[in-house]
């Protein structure tokens, strides 16, 4: 009796369980957390899918995984020993290759939410490398997109590239050109990089003489030199001097016969990277992107503010129908086009500017099958990356599973319904960053007690030396404060010449390095200042924010003074994530002091 | 074969929960508690976007999966202790396990009888949509989090009498919620409050269930679980050592 009992109430508590389950309300995105829990491991049957492998249509397929490498592929391989993952009805790419980026802050964990496994990098700082280069082998779950990359890049001083900020070893005559590699290989560049653009009234460039040299001692230490150019004319300079590739189409002029017959005969390939080249053109086609759900879905909050910036107004000489017909003409010719996106340009986002640049590439006139191969096997024929871009065996399986046949809609790379990295099942959810629980407070800081800031947050001294720069910043404390208050916080600067932007001055931020603090109604940030008179900069800094961080400029003088500067000016500074604010000296070179005292938010009435 | 296993056990359940049934002073407040409390603090004044009651949902389950086991175990052990039951039990030749086991059972029973208006009260009052599988894992993690509650429960019966058990056991279910930000999120608590809630099982159990549901920012589940993972072990050592000390 009591038996029955139980096992009634059980079976009532199970069903009634099943029941309110069934009738809660379903989320349609899937949780971050369980997509990647739920199907652990990294071996895998993949059954009848239809796959392309990066170079051939394979129609139906099964696919055998085992530790995250392809150990098979083909119609009649089986492993009923492995769990299987059904895809009758979807079809399999390998994951996507950027043959054009740059990559800082989050770039490889932004390009893998958009199926961007595998990342050709065309200059960044040289740290990068040596960070990248243990996680390209390792065998785990991967956070991010492998990188392969240039590193440093051959540029003049004053040239493209020594804007950014990063120290840049500069060429000026083309016997460094051998020592000048050297030092790339040792820094662990996996292939060489050179900016050639000596028709540019705007910035210097290497001349043809250091660029051959370049070219020369790269392919003596066997790697590939491609090239960044901006005219016909620079290209075909460099297809003389034995470039391997370019990293840009030109946008100029139309291209001519004999340049094609001479790129065929060179064997060489082009990133052409239309998305950058429409954005200088003032086409906005990273606005359009946001419009499409699938990508909007997975960009953060820095990405879509990337994609709708621009470059502030048109560039000459950039015309996107040009570039369009010249990819047109040298891809029907025969010459190989890789897609690359030249992420996290203004108009760009890493991950979802390649699936802009594949559109592109059909808006050139390219077939759906050629641009899935510009996307993925094709860099691997070129550039020494292994078998990343192939499903081939022996092949990390880092794949893509979609819904619907890329060769019918080129979108449909978009709607990736799982995406396997060293054959894991990775999450393409966006990180989650709440700050809500951290809302800053109205008052900064008063100094009334020495250098305090509120919890969770820390005053620092930061200046240029952080990026390779000489400037140098103190801290202290004054006894005396603005608008008769106990005291104030002092900066002794000293802005050194030998960095292209260079800064000093004080950072609040906060104590945590993942943290970000909300803005909360405060839309004004007010305070006292006085000090070596010029016009100083307030920089705002956010969570994921790339690029240069929203500043605002004030004026000091010897006097105190009160500012008010209007957050709400800043375009891409998202207010719910800010993680610092930093109050610096001007840009050029000298000794500052100055004072800063009652820093509060304020909302503007 | 396993029918005359499982028989006694049933019978065992089967009477543990027309004991708990007839005795409903405990089993009342138990489960209707947590369901009014949250559609106080969840649904009610969590106006204005789900993320406050999808958060509240995840705690308000630690919650409710707390009463059933520190009650059924704490008091229920305890007041069996004093009619002279245990001892009973202990001389008849069927297994003492399964009396853990019966009261563990009718501890789960109870706590989805607790969970399930809370689950419906988010969904279909204040609107929170999750992934069928995120539903089940919650549900999941709701209910092991009846174990280590389960053994503080044990515990407390085996310590205490009847009267002095059901005193720590509600000493123990309101510090371990309120302390534990099962009732308000840890979030608002002061500096101190947030050291004394770190100290808490329930602290980490809600942490867990807060990462199934992706509230807010990431959370360091893997540092949660195995604290959950010793304060159970923990309080499995302390339960065990008082059951010995009944001899």
């Amino acid at each position: 009796m009591h038996q029955r009992f139980a096992l009634t109430v059980i079976t009532t508590t199970f069903i009634l369980c099943a029941i309110v389950i069934a009738l809660l309300p379903k989320s349609v995105t899937e949780s971050s957390s369980l997509s990647s829990e739920t199907l652990d491991g990294n071996s895998w049957l993949i059954k009848d899918a239809t796959v392309y492998d990066g170079e051939n249509w394979l129609g139906v397929t099964n696919i055998v995984v085992k530790n995250g490498v392809i150990t098979a592929i083909g119609k009649d391989v089986d492993d009923d020993t492995m769990t299987v993952i059904d895809a009758s009805d979807k079809v399999i790419i390998p994951g996507l290759i950027d043959a054009h980026t740059h990559t800082y802050g989050p770039a490889r964990e932004d390009a893998q939410r958009f199926g961007v496994t595998t990342m050709l990098d065309m200059f960044t700082a040289p740290a990068m490398l040596s960070q990248t280069r243990a996680d390209r082998e390792a065998s785990g779950r991967k956070q991010g997109a492998t990188l392969f990359s240039a590193g440093m890049l051959a540029t003049a001083a004053g040239g493209h590239g020594t804007q950014y900020g990063i120290p840049i070893d500069v060429l000026s005559d083309p016997s460094q050109a051998e020592q000048w590699v050297a030092d790339r290989v040792a820094e662990g560049s996996d292939f060489i990089k050179l900016v050639y653009i000596p028709e540019s009234n705007r910035i210097n460039s290497i001349d043809l003489e250091t660029a051959k040299a370049v070219i020369d001692a790269a392919h003596r230490a066997g790697l590939l030199a491609v090239a960044h150019i901006d005219t016909q004319q620079a290209a075909s300079d460099l297809l003389s001097v034995g470039v391997d590739g370019l990293v840009h189409i030109f946008a100029d002029s139309e291209v001519t016969d004999a340049f094609i017959t001479e790129a065929l005969a060179r064997n060489i390939f082009v990133i052409p990277t239309l998305s950058v080249i429409a954005v200088v053109d003032g086409q906005a086609p990273g606005k359009m992107l946001l419009e499409d759900e699938r990508i909007a879905s997975a960009l953060t909050t820095a990405g879509s503010a990337s994609l709708n910036t621009d470059f502030g107004g048109r560039i000459p000489g950039f015309e996107l129908q040009t570039a369009l017909s010249n990819v047109r003409r040298l891809a029907d010719a025969g010459v190989p086009i890789l897609a690359g996106s030249d992420a996290p340009n203004p108009g760009t986002a890493h991950g979802a500017t390649l699936h802009q640049e594949l559109m592109l590439l059909s808006q050139a006139g390219l077939s759906n099958e050629t641009i899935l191969h510009a996307a993925t096997g094709l860099a691997a024929t070129r550039f020494p990356i292994g078998q990343h871009g192939l499903l081939s065996v022996g092949a990390p399986a880092d794949l893509l599973i979609l819904t619907e046949d890329p060769r019918d809609d080129l979108t449909a790379t978009r709607g990736i319904e799982t995406m396997l990295r060293n054959g894991y099942v990775t999450s393409r959810a966006v990180p989650v960053i709440n700050a809500s629980n951290i809302v800053l407070p109205a008052t900064l800081a008063d100094f009334d007690n020495g250098i305090e800031a509120p919890d969770n947050f820390i005053w620092s001294e930061t200046s240029d030396s952080m990026m390779g720069g000489q400037s140098s910043a103190t801290l202290t404390s004054l006894a005396q404060g603005a608008d008769a208050s106990a005291g104030a916080l002092a900066v002794d600067a000293n802005v050194s010449a030998d960095f292209a932007f260079p800064w000093a001055g004080a950072f609040f931020g906060m104590t945590t390095n993942n943290g970000a603090a909300s803005l909360g109604s405060h839309d004004t940030i007010e305070f006292w200042t006085r000090g070596s008179a010029g016009r100083y900069r307030l920089m705002v800094f956010g969570k994921e924010q790339m690029g240069a961080p929203p500043t605002l400029e004030f004026d000091v003088t010897d006097a105190w003074t009160k500012v008010q500067l209007d957050l709400t000016a800043l375009e891409n500074l998202d207010r719910g994530n800010v993680t610092g604010f930093a109050f610096v000296t001007p840009m050029r070179a000298g000794q500052y002091t100055f004072a800063i005292d009652e820093i509060r938010l304020t909302r503007a009435p | 074969m396993s029918a005359s296993v499982f028989s006694p056990l049933l019978a065992e359940i089967g009477a543990e929960m027309r004991q708990s049934i007839r005795a409903p002073e405990f089993l009342i407040p138990t489960i209707a508690l947590p369901v009014i409390f949250y559609l106080m603090f969840g649904v009610m004044l969590a106006r204005g976007g789900t993320e406050g009651s999808t958060y509240l949902l995840a705690t308000y389950g630690i919650f409710a999966v707390m009463g059933p086991a520190l009650f059924g175990f704490g008091a229920g052990v305890a007041a069996e202790r004093e009619k002279g039951w245990l001892r009973i039990k202990r001389v008849s030749p069927a297994p003492a396990t399964g009396y853990i086991v019966a009261k563990l059972t009718s501890t789960l029973v109870f706590s989805c009888l607790a969970l399930m208006p809370i689950y419906l009260s988010a969904g279909l009052l204040a609107n929170v949509a999750l992934p069928t599988q995120v539903w089940l894992v919650l549900l999941a993690s709701h209910l092991l989090a009846a174990i280590p509650f389960s053994l503080l429960g044990l515990s407390i019966g085996f310590s205490f009498g009847s009267g002095g058990a059901v005193a720590v056991a509600n000493l123990c279910f309101l510090g371990l919620a309120v302390l534990g930000g099962l009732w308000f999120p840890v979030m608002l608590f002061p500096g101190f409050l947030k050291t004394i809630a770190t100290a808490l099982p329930s602290f980490h159990l809600a942490e867990i269930s807060l990462d199934i549901v992706n509230a807010d920012s990431a959370r360091p589940v893997a540092r949660h679980l195995s604290v959950v993972a010793v304060t159970t072990l923990a309080l499995a050592a302390l339960a065990v050592w008082r059951w010995i000390s009944q001899r």
